[in-house]
């Protein structure tokens, strides 16, 4: 019974408008960690195939961080000498990756990212 | 150093791999930066990056529109409530936080990637 209620076209773009509104409050408040809601969101409740849930977060991640950017600069929190310096590797670095999405097995990769950001997850609570 | 490990992090990013989260650890724990100009920094970063891998993955992949519209909306909707009190958070609880959605990330990914897959292969043997 909670499955047909949950299969309902608009119960499923309403949690979906829920996940999106949450992803956008936590861009807000920690720079970071919005994507992993949404691509919840499109793969698990709207069924999108994993790489188009990808892509459709980075889709909706983009202009939203972009807002979230405006307060950033209001309150003078962004190091731009150091964006100055980074953005072109950031940029290329982003158009390489999206090319290797098809090409690479990404199973160890994300094990491996997994480990990592687990890691430094601790060590931002315990410093 | 200062180039190849932002390149490569936004590469990881590029193909799904992780997402702002590799490149805040990079400006918190080893740039040293302050937290909330590393969470703006960031957001900068990943904007920049995210525009260069937007257009292949939106050449590539099947987006709705009007999926993409809705979300967004209603992200803007979250940015500017959490913006608005953004000032009034001291930093310290931000970095908790961050800290904490960072590893649930990586048990999500470590579950989803890793261990779903032993499981299945250690069924299979037994099954056989």
């Amino acid at each position: 019974m909670i499955k047909n209620f949950l299969d309902k076209k608009w119960i499923k773009i309403s949690l979906f408008a829920i996940f999106a509104f949450l992803s956008g409050v936590l861009n807000g408040f920690i720079g970071t960690g919005g994507g992993i809601l949404l691509v919840f969101a499109f793969s698990r409740i709207l069924k999108l195939d994993k790489k188009d849930a990808f892509a459709s977060s980075l889709c909706v991640t983009v202009p939203v961080s972009a807002v979230a950017l405006f307060n950033y600069f209001k309150n003078g929190s962004i190091d731009l000498s150091l964006v100055g310096k980074l953005w072109f590797f950031v940029l290329l670095g982003g158009i390489f990756g999206s090319f290797l999405t098809d090409k690479l097995n990404t199973v160890w990769l994300n094990s491996i990212f997994a480990i990592l950001v687990i890691y430094a997850g601790m060590c931002l609570i315990l410093r | 150093m200062t180039f190849i490990i932002p390149f490569f992090i936004s590469a990881l990013m590029g193909m799904g791999v992780g997402g702002g989260g590799l490149l805040i650890i990079y400006l918190t724990l080893i740039l040293e930066k302050e937290q909330y100009i590393a969470q703006g920094t960031n957001l900068f970063l990943f904007v920049i990056s995210g525009l260069g891998s937007f257009l292949i993955h939106f050449k590539k992949r099947k987006i709705k529109i009007s999926l993409v519209l809705t979300g967004a909306f209603f992200g803007i909707l979250g940015t500017l409530l959490s913006s608005h009190f953004l000032t009034d958070i001291d930093p310290k609880y931000a970095k908790i936080c961050l800290g904490i959605v960072l590893i649930i990330s990586g048990l999500l990914t470590l579950y989803n990637t890793l261990i779903k897959r032993v499981a299945k292969k250690f069924k299979k043997t037994l099954y056989k």
